[in-house]
């Protein structure tokens, strides 16, 4: 019995060892399950996010191309510099409804693209920064375009979760250009 | 459990749970790699396809950039030639060498465009790009565009603009505090449709009245002179300045681009033109002895000018009774052999002096509409040019008569040009009290002009000139006269020169023309945009 039993005890033995070691690599296995599963979301979110954001920078920018250099609106005239400034962003909710280009406030959009009233609910924040160059002067602090004036455009979406920027996208517009 | 039944069935199963648990390490981490690699394959798209709209946008900036660079000057426009910077190492996808243009940027956004114009759609076959000689049309302008990885490029299909199609009136000059550019005298009486502008000092004397639409004090960093007052700016339209002035071509270097002459020299140029002009070939009158006025080819007969000096008196023998160049014409018919006509069909005419008085025996017909000669229509140019400047000043003291359209209510004012080069002269356009036509009886109304004027003879800023008063540029005068025998001068399109002058009540009609011919500024595209994606 006892010849017979040695054996047996080595298998306990082993059993046992293997069992632990099973159970240790299962575990670590699908913790890196876990983990990767969690990358994997992260990256899918972070990508629908950035499809989302290039759409509405270039929605945006195609917007201010429909509206023309002309159509935009215009900004502080700096003497000093010769250039102007504006920023704000289009509010689909601006002007009771019909739309408009609102100064100086962002335009809230949630995961889906769909603009939100603020924050709170918000992934996306949208905000444009528009600076002229090569424009005429009017009387007071106004100023007015000319051929050779420049309309820089430049669109910067950001998360409204940690306030990084996603991307920034622009263009310049001219009078009688695309 | 297993293993105690037997030390065979134990050494079958020893390792089945390690095995399962490889087995299962295996699987898993293929469906996470896998996962993560559609993952990331996913989120590398993404990214790809923003930067590529980002490109696209950036291709679409470089075009415009490029647009208002070709529009910062007159006649000879900077613009973006099809070479390589030596530095460059970009290379756009499929092309043997560094991207071509000039690269440029927009700040606060990753990547570059690269943007030139030429002649030729050298991307589409993989031709060699052909440089825009600033003067053909159309044209094209290629920009290229990169953003982390993603290439784009746009394409524009562009024509020249004509310096016609932006003001109403601009006086180009400025010397200083002592010289006035513009100028109103105390019977002007000067209204203005249009915008109008000017780089340098302008002098509104009492009694003056004006009333102008949008203008553009231009050139406030060197024109320390008055310029116009808000007062004279019509409600509703705006009064703006700017640092630098608007720069012009000189009308002789015009003259230059559209013939294509090569001389460098003034005179040789003006001679060259003169060899080329429609002086012999375009000037028509009426047929003796025909009985209708009507213009057309079976009632006018071609004339050759005796000299490239427009005038209806003979200024160098004013005891003889001549008429000048319209000696040389038949009547018109149905006037009782008083008036003679002198018509101008398309073309190019080289004069070196225009001297036409009030005279109701002589009348001046532009005929774009080719109706006398029959041929195509097409624009009447006058180059007025003389070196060595022996002619004096010019002035057109006539109505010009000008054909238009069938079914048009009005003549077109692309259609007739009058470039003035004659530095430190004048060209007058005047309308004169107690004026009567061929019957004796009175002439009411304005005298209109269809057309453009442009009289560049200074480079923009041009110093040093206040010392010699002589050589002071080119003026374009309209002088009206007011009272009931009198009239006003209208200029329906554009006037450009160095300095203008009003006098008695004037109006200038801006009307947007265009002529290939025109000095160009900036560029029209003609709707041909290819995004190369």
């Amino acid at each position: 019995m006892a010849n017979r039993r040695a054996p047996d005890r080595r298998v306990g033995g082993f059993v046992l060892i293997e069992a632990v070691l099973a159970v240790t690599i299962l575990a670590v296995t699908t913790a890196g399950v876990f983990v990767g599963w969690s990358v994997t979301v992260r990256h899918n979110l972070d990508s629908h996010l950035n499809a989302q954001a290039a759409q509405l920078a270039r929605a945006e920018i195609e917007r201010a191309k429909l509206n023309g250099a002309n159509g935009l609106p215009f900004g502080a005239y700096s003497a000093s510099s010769g250039t102007a400034a504006w920023s704000g962003a289009y509010d689909a909710t601006a002007n009771a409804g019909t739309g408009g280009w609102v100064a100086n406030l962002p335009v809230y959009y949630d995961a889906s693209g769909t603009r939100v009233a603020s924050a709170a609910n918000a992934s996306l924040v949208l905000m444009d920064t528009l600076t002229d160059s090569g424009v005429l002067a009017t009387q007071g602090s106004g100023y007015a375009l000319q051929p050779t004036s420049q309309r820089g455009i430049v669109v910067t979406v950001t998360l409204t979760s940690d306030g990084s920027t996603v991307l920034a996208m622009g263009t310049t517009l001219v009078q009688g250009g695309l | 459990m297993i293993a105690l039944t037997g030390s065979r069935n134990g050494r079958r199963t020893r390792g089945v749970a390690l095995l399962a648990a490889l087995a299962y390490v295996v699987v898993a981490t293929m469906m996470i790699a896998s996962g993560l690699y559609l993952s990331l394959g996913f989120t590398s798209q993404t990214w790809a396809e923003a930067r590529s709209e980002s490109a696209a946008e950036l291709a679409d900036a470089g075009i415009n950039n490029e647009l208002a660079t070709i529009a910062t000057t007159v006649g000879n426009p900077p613009f973006s030639p099809p070479t390589a910077d030596p530095s460059e190492t970009m290379v756009y996808p499929g092309e043997g060498h560094p991207v071509y243009g000039r690269k440029g940027a927009i700040a606060g956004v990753d990547g570059n465009f690269w943007v030139c114009t030429t002649l030729n759609e050298w991307w589409r076959s993989g031709t060699t790009p052909t440089t825009w000689d600033g003067q053909t049309n159309p044209y094209w302008i290629t920009a290229s565009a990169y953003v982390r990885g993603s290439w784009r490029r746009a394409t524009v299909r562009v024509q020249k603009r004509s310096i016609f199609s932006q003001y109403a009136f601009f006086a180009d000059g400025q010397y200083g505090t002592l010289d006035d550019i513009v100028t109103a005298d105390a019977t002007a009486n000067v209204t203005v449709a249009g915008m109008g502008g000017t780089n340098g000092q302008v002098k509104l004397s009492l009694g003056s009245a004006l009333s102008l639409g949008n203008i553009l004090n231009a050139n406030r960093a060197n024109c320390l002179g008055t310029q116009f007052p808000s007062s004279v700016v019509r409600a509703g339209s705006v009064l703006t300045t700017q640092q630098p002035p608007k720069s012009f071509d000189r009308t002789i270097d015009s003259m230059k681009r559209v013939f294509g002459i090569t001389a460098t020299d003034d005179l040789s140029a003006g001679l060259a033109l003169l060899a080329r002009s429609s002086n012999s070939t375009g000037v028509y009158t009426y047929k003796p002895l025909v009985g209708s006025a009507t213009l057309s080819l079976a009632n006018c007969t071609k004339v050759s000018l005796p000299s490239s000096a427009l005038e209806n008196y003979n200024i160098l023998n004013v005891l003889l009774p001549t008429k000048a160049c319209w000696d040389l014409c038949n009547v018109k018919p149905g006037t009782g052999g008083k008036v003679k006509t002198l018509i101008f069909e398309p073309g190019d005419y080289y004069l070196n002096d225009i001297n036409l008085n009030y005279d109701a025996s002589t009348e001046l017909v532009i005929d774009p509409m080719a109706l006398a000669s029959g041929g195509t229509p097409g624009p009447v140019r006058f180059w007025v040019y003389d070196v060595p400047l022996l002619g004096g000043s010019d002035h057109i003291d006539l109505p010009v008569v000008m054909t238009k359209a069938s079914g048009a209510s009005a003549p077109d004012p692309s259609l007739f040009r009058i470039y003035y080069a004659k530095d430190g002269y004048t060209l007058t356009l005047n309308r004169k009290p107690n004026l009567k036509d061929y019957t004796g009886a009175n002439l009411t109304g304005d005298f209109n002009l269809y057309g453009c004027l442009y009289g560049i003879t200074k480079p923009t800023n041009a110093s040093g000139l206040i010392t010699n008063l002589l050589w002071y540029g080119s003026k374009v005068t309209l002088a009206g006269t007011a009272g009931a025998t009198g009239g006003g001068v209208v200029v329906n399109g554009s006037v450009i020169a160095d300095r203008i002058g009003f006098s008695g009540p004037c109006a200038i009609n801006f009307a947007s023309s265009s002529d290939a011919s025109d000095p160009g500024v900036g560029a029209t595209i003609l709707g041909s945009y290819l995004d190369g994606k």
